[in-house]
């Protein structure tokens, strides 16, 4: 009986189908995107808060405070879709203990005072620790969080105006290997597609890049590219098993820091199989070689200078020789057909290829290296700047690129060029109306030597913003320590309580993302506006403005604009002359204003998505490529050896420790663990062991353990093929946990070039509690 | 099938057959109602300022897609218990995606596969003794990086969040009339997912599922606003 039922209903349903498909073509439908139910809520575009994806997302507001997330689906970069940070972005506003008043250190407690006093108290502190102890006594200490208009006005104010160089920002602990390694290999930085490509490629191989975490509604651009691309693979390259690698086609395993090996094996492969582009490589391409046996900056005072010497195809081929598969293959853990299989990838001229990578080579003591290495297996085959080949660097926050690696906020850097060249500090003088002999030509402090600074004393003061390395500096307890230090005076801007503010002497409350005006610029060159859609709780006043009122008391007041309702507007117009002209053109203000986001380089009203490439890029010469941001117009190929980690596990430290993030966390946590779904999905940090370890060491998931490390112990609960799993002698920690602090126990070896840390290798000791 | 057919079996075929008439009859008829006139209210929500345009077309791309319905109809009929209240209470805000209210098999394989077996098309979970939710999204595979578990119920700071009230259900403009959409279709143009099925909250569940062209009769409703000729108010 039920089937007969079923039948003449199925009947029935055919004919409405039948009805419906015949109705669609001339039904007009209309194009709402929500109800009117909700009285009162109008949707506004804003790049997320979080991060270096750059999705466009719709904030709701409704009676003056942001009550709903959707993606923009005109946002070329997430087509409407956001991950679960995204969607739950605007809690962040609404955390019950936002700093909504300043505070000042009184008998040893912050105590809340009115903003202004605590504006003169820092303008005086400034020029008092000036006069007594010098212009390099101050600094800066930003983000890659910092709005555009943050950054290049703490730029002008401290390298412009003050004349210290001392202007760091935490995007050296996440982006300066991949800067350096654009540099190096093309002149110029930042990735020459855009995430258009993952919509060309035929292969995706991810170097280190837990991308389904790390860069979710990029990962899922992927899948859906193999979804409707039969021929798409996806392949993980990684030291340990996480989502990524069971999503991918291939996940192969390997040691850590024998990337640089594995990058030059596949490169040895490729001319092995005769797969090199000659024309290319003849045409595009130049040889080089630096120095070998460069450090690993453990030392205070420590110094390194690359210096490039010219070698030839036969040069590096010879260089090659030390990576055949065979050998690779005993140092790195991975198979030898492997090895070939990867080369077989990149070789394919039937395939297009897109590398993407982040931390893993980012973070890295041969950071600036392996980058090299990975533009050497593009530059090889000739698979770079056209749609669907290519190099990728990803980066981690909103406006790395936009702010930090873009605006210049690096102690060698300016908006255009560096410190070091004479005509680009006469450009910022120019620009900036400051005599150019404020411009000092003498790079300062990296980050990590920033804080050395602090600990020796020749940095006196120091501004901290957006950031919070009192969590995320490692071998932190040495910097903590030096920043408590008597006679060190610490501002801290900040939007909630951290363990930064915990170390302050001044706290100023912040107005953070759509509580104030702003642009990002995220990994694909592309930068996005956000108007300001709430208002700020309490004093809390925007970055900018803070600098700007800081500036103004200081006696800098008519360098910086003073209306509150037009100076975004009139920074940006500012700052865009730094980058006239096609190779980085930036959109005007009101072209910003319009679109969910615009690449650069802007050139006579439209955007370049592909650099380097006639077609594509109008500062191209000739008629295919050209590599214009170097002096011999082509791109260089680096022989550059492997060379292995400073600390590897030994007898005492037996296992490597790798930190790193998490989905649903952002960064140290400060704002995603003030979102309840965010902070009730990962309450905690944990470390992460292979099954046979645990089994071995007797504990399971949920059990206690010590990790020891030369720099201190940490005790934390066990995870067991949870969220990830290790390579077996490894152990994974997030670094999002304020209570679980692992950067207590990491190291702080960085690359020489970049000099970024690296936080995913140091010799730990397991022990069970 | 070789057995001749007796008079019994005769007489019993007929019968099957008036009873199946009867039954397409009531099908029919039940299409024919509107939703509980109770929730046709009318209401007139107001828009401060009129909302941003956006491209539209993805919001028509899974008006027919999604299950197969015909062959699930019998589930589409089947009732659940399952209340608005508790749909909201897994959400941020009305939108917002829900978190994962149950505990998962693995933290690590995320893939499709290991949501598509119950959320895909729905049914009875005996582990939960529940009808799944269906995802009226089901062509996004990586389910994890919106959808997220919770592993525990405390919070590290209150948060003084505020959302917006969910949209009000019924307001159809005539009594009877069908209502109209008050929703985003973003990633929810399968109507059928959360309006459907035994999953479906009961306040929102349809009363003819097998109309598979829903958007022929309900409408999203994109302003408050009445027509007003150029120039003249409404
Ligand atoms: S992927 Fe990144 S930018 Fe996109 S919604 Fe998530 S956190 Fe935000």
């Amino acid at each position: 009986m039920v089937s007969r039922r079923i039948f003449i209903k199925n009947m029935a349903l055919s004919s409405a189908v039948v009805a419906a498909q015949s109705l669609l073509p001339g039904v007009l439908f209309p194009s709402a995107s929500f109800g009117a139910a909700a009285s009162g809520l109008t949707w506004h575009k804003t790049p997320c808060r979080f991060c270096g994806v750059g999705c466009g997302l719709l904030v709701g507001i409704d009676s003056g405070r942001a009550v709903a997330v959707k993606g923009d689906p005109a946002s070329a970069v997430n087509k409407g879709l956001c991950c679960v940070k995204g969607y739950h972005s605007v809690q962040a506003l609404y955390g019950k203990d936002r700093l909504r008043s300043a505070q000042m250190r009184k008998n040893g407690r912050l105590v809340d005072v009115p903003l202004s006093e605590a504006l003169d108290a820092v303008a005086d502190h400034f020029k008092k620790t000036i006069a007594a102890h010098g212009k390099d006594s101050v600094a800066i200490y930003g983000s890659g969080q910092w709005t555009i208009p943050d950054g290049y006005v703490a730029a002008k104010l401290f390298k412009g105006c003050l004349g210290t160089n001392n202007v760091e920002a935490n995007a050296r602990l996440c982006m300066a290997s991949a800067v350096t390694g654009f540099l190096t290999s093309f002149g110029l930085d930042e990735p020459m597609g855009c995430y258009e490509d993952i919509d060309h490629a035929d292969v995706f191989i991810l170097w280190g890049n837990n991308m389904a975490e790390m860069h979710p509604v990029l990962f899922s651009r992927l899948l859906e590219r193999r979804q409707h691309h039969k021929r798409t693979l996806i392949v993980d390259l990684a030291t340990r098993t996480t989502r990524t690698s069971f999503a991918a086609d291939k996940s192969i395993l390997f040691e850590p820091q024998t990337d640089l090996a594995i990058a030059n094996c596949i490169a040895y492969q490729i001319i092995k199989d005769g797969r090199v582009n000659r024309s290319f490589v003849e045409k595009h391409v130049a040889f080089k070689k630096g120095h070998t046996d460069i450090g690993y900056g453990l030392e205070d005072g420590f110094h390194f200078k690359d210096e490039a010497t010219p070698t030839d195809f036969a040069g590096y081929a010879a260089f090659l020789e030390d990576y055949t598969p065979e050998k690779v293959a005993s140092l790195t853990g991975v198979s030898a057909a492997d090895l070939r299989y990867l080369a077989a990838l990149y070789g394919d001229p039937n395939r297009k290829v897109v590398s993407f990578w982040c931390m893993g080579m980012n973070q890295h003591t041969r950071g600036t290296w392996i980058n090299n290495l990975v533009y050497n297996l593009h530059l090889l085959v000739g698979k770079i700047s056209r749609p669907g080949n290519g190099p990728f660097s990803l980066t981690g926050q909103p406006s790395a690129c936009g702010t930090v690696r873009e605006v210049g906020t690096l102690t060698h850097k300016l908006p255009h060029g560096v410190v070091m060249n004479e005509a680009a500090r006469k450009k910022a003088a120019e620009i900036w109306q400051v005599p150019v002999e404020n411009i000092d030509p003498k790079p300062s402090h990296h980050t990590v030597s920033m804080f050395r600074a602090l600990d020796s004393g020749a940095i006196r003061m120091m501004w901290i913003q957006v950031t919070n390395p009192m969590v995320t500096m490692p071998k932190l307890k040495r910097y903590r320590d030096a920043a408590k230090k008597e006679g060190r005076f610490i501002v801290v801007s900040d939007v909630y309580p951290t363990p930064t503010t915990d170390i302050a002497d001044v706290v100023l409350p912040s107005a953070m993302w759509i509580e104030r005006e702003g642009m990002y610029g995220n990994s694909e060159r592309r930068t996005q506006h956000f108007q300001q859609l709430v208002e700020p709780p309490g004093e809390a006043m925007s970055d900018t403005l803070q600098i700007i009122e800081v500036a103004r008391r200081m006696g800098f007041g008519d360098k910086f604009p003073q209306d509150p309702k037009t100076h975004i507007r009139e920074i940006w117009e500012e700052y865009r002359r730094f980058h006239d002209g096609p190779k980085h053109g930036m959109a005007p203000y009101e072209v910003l204003l319009q679109r969910p986001g615009v690449i650069w380089p802007f050139h006579e009203g439209r955007e370049t998505k592909w650099r380097y490439h006639a077609e594509t890029d109008p500062a191209a010469k000739g008629s295919s490529f050209d590599f214009y941001g170097k002096p011999d117009h082509r791109a260089w190929i680096w022989a550059r050896p492997y060379e292995p980690a400073p600390e590897v596990p030994d007898r005492e430290y037996p296992f490597w420790l790798c930190t790193g993030r998490v989905l649903e966390h952002w960064h140290s946590g400060s704002m995603t663990r003030r979102i309840p779904v965010l902070h009730r999905a990962v309450p905690e940090a944990y470390a992460e062991l292979h099954p046979d370890d645990a089994t071995r060491l007797g504990v399971r998931s949920g059990e206690r353990i010590r990790l020891v490390t030369r720099r201190g112990s940490l005790e934390m609960t066990v995870a067991v093929d949870q969220r990830g799993r290790p390579a077996r002698g490894h152990v994974f920690v997030p670094f999002f946990d304020e209570a679980l602090l692992i950067n207590e126990v990491t190291l702080d070896a960085y690359c020489p070039i970049s000099k970024q840390p690296d936080y995913k290798k140091c010799a730990v000791k397991v022990e069970r509690v | 099938m070789n057995t001749p057919v007796t008079f019994f079996q005769k007489y019993l075929l007929i019968g099957m057959l008036v009873l199946l008439m009867a039954a397409g009859v009531w099908v029919i008829g039940q299409a024919l109602h509107e939703d509980d006139p109770d929730r046709a209210k009318t209401e007139t929500g107001r828009m401060t300022t009129p909302p941003l345009k956006t491209t539209p077309l993805y919001q028509e791309a899974g008006v027919f897609q999604g299950r197969d319905q015909r062959s699930r109809f019998v589930d589409l009929r089947q009732a659940g218990t399952r209340r608005l209240a508790e749909y909201y209470d897994r959400r941020a805000y009305p939108g917002a995606p829900p978190y994962i209210p149950h505990p998962v098999e693995s933290d690590m394989k995320t893939d499709f596969e290991a949501c598509s077996s119950c959320h895909e098309n729905g049914g009875f979970v005996p582990t939960f003794q529940a009808f799944a939710p269906v995802t009226p999204h089901a062509a996004y595979r990586n389910c994890r990086q919106c959808h997220v578990p919770q592993a525990t119920e405390t919070l590290l700071v209150a948060n003084q969040w505020q959302t917006t009230a969910p949209p009000a259900i019924g307001r159809a403009a005539l009594p009877g009339g069908p209502p109209p959409i008050p929703h985003g279709l973003h990633m929810r143009e399968n109507c059928s997912a959360c309006h459907a099925g035994p999953a479906a909250p009961v306040e929102i569940r349809t009363s003819h599922p097998e109309r598979l062209s829903c958007r022929q009769c309900h409408v999203p409703a994109e302003t408050a606003l009445d027509f007003a000729r150029p120039g003249e108010q409404p």
